[in-house]
């Protein structure tokens, strides 16, 4: 009966908080099946652990120490692709976590702007993000060149990004 | 940072967060992230963009778009989706995830791609595998974290974890193809497939980060072969029968009928491995890799506390003495001196002699042995095999000792355990048994009869915390001249 909320408890929590957690491994291994790999990872250690996860206390933080171990796990075991440094990530975490405020305020800002994209710009962005299709799979569904749906795509990143920025700096004049 | 400089920072991370930098442009901007914090924050700006987008699977961003509007449809019924190389476990989950998600903002469509505080339902994802038996605690972690523990024959999973958190547990399971796996023992499977546009033609991935697997894998479709990963090597099969044992630092595969592509991770080498061969990769050893013949059994063994160890804690003896010396000497009952030459006279005699500690697990105070980590010989057990075991142990706890076996082809053939009676034990709780194999089961006597092969030797007690040492595990028997490999 115990382990019964126990299982129960852990899983709202996971499922609560996976999104944050997910984010955080996205920031070290963006590609995101390995992200997304990693937190089931994560996700069988912390079951593992959840006796020792005091409920009195925050979910995340406890769970971000699992999270670092599995992605230095992977950093170290993953030869499939270009990594970034171990330090590198110990520094974007780092300011990541100095930042937390300013995150959420651009999040916020993002939401606006994505609203803003054109119906086939978020078409692409749901095909690519959502639906997990390659470049070349939406290059070939409609019969465009990977290359233009490749730019087409990072235009839409900058956009995004240029457009919470020019709402960050509108909020504080 | 100059604007120049900027545009190339952004253009950099973007092609890192997508996958496609070059390692050198990586080289680069982990140079430049290290050193510059401006830097950074562009990174994480950039980053948090794709995070959000990639962590918005509570809606699709096209829901409200007209259906003329659409790359393609999205229902996978209508088999319009493009076939898909990569072989991840959450591609399976993408669709029904959405379907599963409970939002009480749903018609707000940006605020519900943000949020991060939704909670979703079990959901109903693709089914993978079937379940045909299983004993013991074994776990299943879906996708999502969804997770079952009271699992049956005939349930039907997704992709996830299987844990098995006992030396005695044991699970078998089935593919559509009629492919099946084994589990047993200790062992953390993640199970997952690509899509395919029938069940048949998905690709299977099976990440083994511990456990022995017994598998007989039907013809895979071309191009689809089934892949195993464990942390020391990689696997490519086709279509074939063979064990593999993984413990954290070490793989070691039996192919028993067919081949296998075998891949080791610490350098890449990589051999094929024909019937009746074993291979064995490590993370330390760089030696040429080349699979051998499969050793004759033996009939006899000595445990290896500290190199045959898979559950439970080695102390050293020096250790401990190393520390009685150094409070006898901090509370002056010896001098430092006299402490160096009694530490240097045990070194120099018995090397670096020990015992193993249970440790605490979800099934009690545990210690496992799995002799294959240290000898590719298997270990036949017959009629005469007794097991001599030599411990120590509360004078007022039970436990169990254990054996698993398994099939000459290295299949899981069971597991047996007796209980050790108090009586056995001294009055300070050191205990000196002798259990001849009948104690655990029965085997015919008849030298034409398959012998089960020793894969694990486990003792358990109940309480978490009991004390149990084992210092010393012996089998012997007379020899039999049987062929495992047959």
């Amino acid at each position: 009966m115990e382990s019964t909320s126990a299982q129960e408890r852990f899983t709202r929590l996971l499922i609560e908080h996976e999104p944050e957690l997910l984010r955080c491994i996205l920031v070290a291994v963006p590609n995101r099946p390995d992200a997304r790999d990693i937190l089931q990872d994560c996700s069988v250690s912390l079951w593992r652990k959840f006796d020792t996860f005091d409920p009195n206390k925050p979910f995340v933080p406890w769970a971000l120490g699992f999270v670092r171990i599995e992605i230095r796990r992977f950093l170290r075991e993953t030869s499939r692709q270009a990594k970034l440094s171990e330090h590198a990530v110990e520094s974007l975490w780092a300011q990541r976590t100095a930042s937390a405020s300013r995150l959420t305020k651009r999040r916020a800002h993002l939401a606006e702007c994505i609203e803003a994209l054109s119906e086939r710009h978020r078409m692409l962005v749901d095909e690519y993000y959502l639906k997990d299709y390659s470049v070349a799979e939406i290059a070939k569904e409609n019969q465009q060149t990977a290359d233009s749906i490749y730019k087409r795509l990072q235009r839409i990143r900058e956009n995004l990004h240029d457009c919470v920025s020019r709402k960050i700096a509108g909020a504080r004049t | 940072m100059n604007e120049r400089h900027k545009s190339q920072l952004i253009e950099v991370t973007q092609k890192h967060l997508d996958g496609i930098a070059t390692e050198q442009e990586v080289h680069w901007l982990s140079e430049l992230l290290e050193a510059d914090s401006t830097a950074r924050e562009t990174y994480l700006d950039l980053q948090d963009i794709h995070a959000a987008l990639t962590t918005s699977d509570t809606e699709d961003l096209t829901a409200n778009l007209p259906d003329s509007l659409r790359l393609r449809a999205s229902d996978p019924k209508e088999g319009t989706q493009p076939s898909r190389q990569k072989v991840h476990t959450t591609q399976l989950s993408v669709p029904s995830r959405r379907a599963a998600f409970l939002s009480i903002a749903v018609s707000v469509l940006i605020l519900a791609l943000l949020s991060t505080s939704l909670l979703r339902a079990p959901s109903e994802e693709a089914t993978l595998i079937r379940l045909n038996e299983l004993s013991g605690q074994v776990t299943w972690i879906g996708n999502g974290g969804q997770m079952k523990s009271s699992l049956k024959p005939g349930d039907c999973l997704s992709g996830g974890t299987m844990e098995l958190g006992a030396p005695d547990a044991h699970v078998s399971f089935t593919y559509e193809d009629g492919s099946s796996i084994t589990l047993a023992g200790l062992s953390s499977l993640r199970i997952s497939t690509s899509e395919g546009s029938t069940p048949l033609q998905r690709q299977k991935t099976l990440h083994l980060k511990r456990g022995r697997l017994s598998a007989t894998v039907n013809d895979q479709p071309n191009g689809k072969p089934m892949l195993i990963d464990t942390p020391s090597a990689d696997l490519t099969v086709m279509g074939t029968r063979f064990n593999v044992e993984t413990q954290p630092a070490s793989t070691r595969l039996t192919v028993n009928k067919g081949k296998v592509h075998f891949r080791r991770n610490l350098d890449g080498q990589a051999v094929e491995v024909p019937a009746k061969q074993t291979v064995l990769a490590t993370l330390e050893d760089q030696s040429l890799l080349q699979p051998s013949e499969c050793p004759i059994a033996t009939t006899d063994w000595s445990c290896d506390l500290r190199a045959d160890l898979s559950e439970g804690k080695w102390v050293s003896q020096l250790t401990s003495l190393g520390m009685r010396l150094k409070k006898a000497v901090q509370s002056g009952q010896l001098t430092k001196e006299l402490a160096i030459k009694q530490y240097k006279a045990a070194a120099t005699i018995d090397g670096d002699p020990g015992s193993v500690w249970a440790t605490a697990s979800p099934v009690g105070a545990l210690i496992v042995f799995s002799p294959s980590q240290t000898q590719a010989q298997p270990i036949i057990l017959n009629k005469a095999s007794r097991f001599q075991i030599k411990g120590k142990v509360d004078v007022e706890s039970k436990f169990k000792i254990g054996i698993t076996v398994s099939n000459p082809d290295g299949s899981y053939a069971g597991k047996h355990s007796v209980s050790v009676q108090t009586e056995h034990y001294t009055n300070s709780g050191s205990f000196e048994i002798e259990l001849p194999i009948e104690s655990f089961l029965t085997l015919d006597d008849s030298t034409s009869s398959i012998h089960p092969i020793l894969t694990d030797w486990w003792c358990v007690a109940e309480e978490p915390f009991a004390k149990i040492q084992i210092t010393q595990i012996h089998l012997s028997s007379t020899p039999v001249s049987t062929d495992h490999a047959q």
